[in-house]
């Protein structure tokens, strides 16, 4: 079964962390990449002697990122919760050559269902349930989302996109009637600070 | 049905009665001239004259050693001996200001406030008016009896001598041509009320005075607003315009609710409106100055009701209720219309259209309208303590430039940098070597987050000893006191649900901080203790020490990933805080900052002296 690039480079993180968020050196993955799929990522005209260590960047750093399945710091990087859990899916599809079905499940993950208990326990919850949506600050989303105004901007995109997963799952899936509430919190709270994450999107 | 039968027969009616209702009125000259205005506006009303062309004149001669004091009404319609036997005699008569014609745009009400002002406030008045060539003299004694004069009642008399008699040549000259020229083909007339030896007339109820609370009255704002109304003082013309009233910073307005329905009033609930009642508006205005300090303008001070043509009631803000802010009250005043106190059937209008007969619905509107009021009141009042406190504060904004000069001169932030993550330069950065590696080449240009380097991956591998720039350093300032620096704002405003320490996403790259000065702790402090006393001073330096704690925090993180409970507790909390206070504890300039209370009210100049007084580390 063939997937695509970046989820490529998810597998060998899985594989180099077995499985949990430790972080990775960048060389490691690096190699791990190239010894899975070294036609991916093996240096031209050395495809299988030598790995190519300007490929994993962009994926990293960008939709891997953007999507909340890795968080960097000082060069290392490192699978989170819901990088994991795709990540086995992945693994899985790949042995069995079935496509990954994370996040179609009828089931909500362990992961999804840990940001919603999160969500409920936020002073955006609390304060859009008691009809006083007006009184939600910017530290309030930010709270929401897990972040800070500090967040770096892949980081606070990646977040957006998990919690935003966690909510649309909650929405298909959970009769929690708290869990109802998300959905629409999510959507006014995205609009209410539509600035921060348009800042967020396209600020270098 | 009584067995007994009565024969009508008209009321036979002492005239005492109408001392007795005139005593009512309790006139004062500024509502007597407003009746009077508008009686004028309503005969120019009934001749169905555009508001431009509706000239009126107030002419007021003060008392000399030959004449007494004299007060007139001058407009140009003129009355016939018919409507002054049919109308004006009639007293209490709704239809008299009509004369039988729509009410629409007709002010005059029950038909009594003008010819009451004349014989209760005057010790003789009467009115001149000619109409198609006739003049007629009708007035009051000084035994306020009524009736015509003796030498002039229905007598043809030619303009000129109506002119003359009536001392309108001077009048004549301030009244546009196409006027003159329809009084000199008889297609119209004039009526000159006049009132001799005004009543009361002492002391600081002056004539001018008394032009000035008319200007303000609710009964001739409006007549002002649209007619051309004069005011001659010994003399002197001037027009009389309704004065614009700058309003209150922050609560420009106006600020408009909707009347209820229907509104509860004990257990009952009062109908405000229906089918055929359309609901009320209530406006509500502020004002830049109180208007008690406005002199004669204090009668602005109030709400005005009003009904299809004019006010039919006026309620000064303590007459409304229970009012809670008294000092912010009187920045406000309003109008308040409510179609259904109209109602015959309800009958909530008084004769003097001063206040409305107290019923349920004009009670429940009363009441409500006073808790609209409190409401607006009270943001005036909350803003303006928030006013006041930003003034307290911003006397104490040297101390935040105090210790934003002490962190800098004692390079606080390098230091510690260099102590706790190895930094090599110093500077107004954060030094240390870049991780380099794999990573790209763009720096971190300071802005205190996480790193930048390579972020989209385009730039390749570094060689792994590329210096990184830190974060500049922290300009802490303090919320809604201090000036943005960005220049985004004029400050930042915090709630007091916002962190002690904030930043906006664009203070991140800048290390801009901002002290909440609106938390609930910080609060306290300055309310109980104000912004001078050293527990500020020392709230403050406690923030500064969060500020530096929280960028360690992120810059280990940034060059950690994973950061564990130990290293923060030993490297961040334990070695930043015990180096502040080591330093804290040995300098002086510090200690007598954080000790001293006689820091409190210290000149600019002093302050200064203060600052340059921090040796440099």
């Amino acid at each position: 079964m063939d997937i695509p690039r970046p989820e490529k480079i998810l597998v060998a993180m899985f594989q180099l962390s077995n499985g949990t968020n430790q972080p990775l050196e960048y060389e490691d993955i690096v190699v791990r990449s190239w010894e899975l799929f070294p036609e991916e990522f093996g240096l031209r005209k050395y495809v299988h002697k030598h790995p190519d260590s300007s490929d994993q960047h962009k994926p990293l750093y960008g939709p891997l990122k953007d999507k909340g399945f890795v968080l960097s710091g000082n060069k290392k990087f490192r699978l989170t919760e819901k990088g994991i859990a795709y990540a086995s899916e992945l693994v899985k599809a790949m042995k069995g050559g079935k496509a990954a079905n994370a996040g179609n499940s009828d089931r909500l993950s362990r992961n999804n269902e840990a940001q919603l208990k999160r969500i409920c326990e936020t002073d955006a919850f609390r304060l859009f349930s008691l009809g006083q949506k007006e009184k939600i600050l910017d530290t309030d989303f930010y709270t929401y989302l897990g972040v800070t105004v500090r967040t770096e901007k892949h980081e606070f995109l990646g977040r957006l996109q998990t919690v935003a997963d966690a909510v649309a799952d909650a929405s298909r899936i959970s009769d929690n009637p708290k869990f109802a509430v998300t959905q629409p919190l999510h959507e006014f709270l995205c609009q209410q600070f539509k600035g921060i994450i348009e800042r967020n999107r396209i600020t270098k | 049905m009584s067995k007994f039968k009565i024969t009508e027969t008209p009321h036979v009616i002492d005239d005492h009665l109408l001392n007795i209702i005139g005593n009512e009125f309790k006139f004062d000259h500024a509502k007597g001239l407003a009746e009077w205005l508008k009686n004028s506006a309503d005969a120019y009303n009934r001749e169905e004259v555009n508001d431009e062309d509706q000239y009126i004149f107030i002419r007021m001669k003060q008392k000399t050693s030959v004449s007494p004091a004299r007060f007139e009404c001058i407009d140009f319609v003129g009355m016939t001996h018919d409507e002054i036997e049919t109308a004006f005699k009639r007293w209490g008569d709704p239809q008299a200001a009509s004369r039988g014609k729509s009410r629409k745009n007709i002010l005059g009400g029950h038909g009594n406030g003008g010819k009451f002002y004349m014989r209760q406030m005057f010790a003789e008045s009467r009115f001149i008016t000619y109409r198609n060539g006739l003049l007629n003299v009708f007035g009051f004694n000084e035994n306020k009896k009524y009736g015509f004069d003796s030498g002039y009642e229905k007598k043809k008399t030619k303009l000129e001598r109506a002119i003359e008699l009536a001392d309108l040549e001077e009048v004549l000259k301030h009244l546009p041509r196409v006027l003159k020229n329809r009084l000199e083909k008889g297609q119209t007339g004039f009526t000159v009320v006049t009132g001799e030896q005004p009543e009361k007339l002492r002391g600081r109820n002056n004539v001018r005075s008394i032009v000035q609370r008319l200007r303000v009255h609710p009964q001739a704002r409006r007549l002002l607003k649209t007619k051309q109304v004069y005011a001659i003082v010994d003399n002197q013309v001037q027009k009389l315009e309704v004065e614009s009233i700058p309003p209150k910073e922050g609560f420009e307005g106006p600020f408009e609710f909707d009347v209820p329905a229907i509104l509860k009033r004990g257990s009952a609930d009062i109908e405000l409106a229906n089918d055929k009642f359309s609901a009320g508006k209530l406006i509500l205005n502020t004002s830049a100055e109180p208007f008690t300090r406005l002199g004669d303008r204090a009668s602005l001070n109030c709400i005005d009701i009003r009904g299809d043509i004019g006010v039919i009631g006026s309620y000064r803000m303590n007459e409304l209720g229970h009012i809670k802010n008294f000092t912010e009250t009187e920045f406000v005043y309003g109008e308040c219309s409510c179609p259904i106190l109209e109602d015959p059937k309800e009958d909530c209008v008084r004769n003097d259209r001063e206040k409305l007969v107290d019923t349920d619905k004009t009670l429940a509107l009363l009441e409500w309208i006073c808790t609209k009021v409190n409401e607006l009141a009270d943001k005036m009042a909350e803003k303006s303590t928030e006013k006041q406190r930003v003034e307290e504060l911003r006397q104490s904004s040297f101390f935040n430039e105090f210790l934003n000069s002490w962190m800098r001169k004692n390079k606080f932030w390098e230091k510690l940098r260099g102590e706790i993550f190895g930094g090599q330069d110093e500077g107004n950065s954060f030094g240390g070597t870049g991780g380099g590696g794999a990573v790209g080449n763009t720096s971190n240009n300071g802005d205190g987050g996480e790193p930048q380097a390579g972020e989209d991956g385009n730039d390749g591998g570094g060689a792994g000893d590329k210096k990184q720039k830190g974060p500049k350093f922290p300009d802490v300032r303090l919320s809604d006191v201090d000036s943005d620096p960005l220049g985004l704002c004029d400050t930042v405003h915090c709630d007091p649900r916002h962190p002690l320490i904030y930043q906006r996403a664009e203070d991140v790259s800048q290390s801009i901080y901002w002290i909440n000065s609106q938390a609930p702790f910080a609060r306290k402090i300055l309310d109980q203790y104000g912004s001078e006393h050293t527990r500020w001073r020392e709230y403050m330096f406690q923030r500064h020490i969060d500020i530096l704690v929280k960028q360690s925090v992120y810059e280990m993180e940034r060059r950690e990933p994973q950061l564990s409970a130990a290293r923060i507790d030993n490297e961040v909390l334990d070695r930043v805080t015990r180096r502040i206070y080591e330093s804290a504890a040995e300098d002086t300039s510090l200690g007598s900052f954080l000790f001293t209370e006689s820091l409190a009210g210290l000149s600019r100049a002093e302050q200064d002296q203060q600052v340059a007084s921090i040796p440099e580390a």
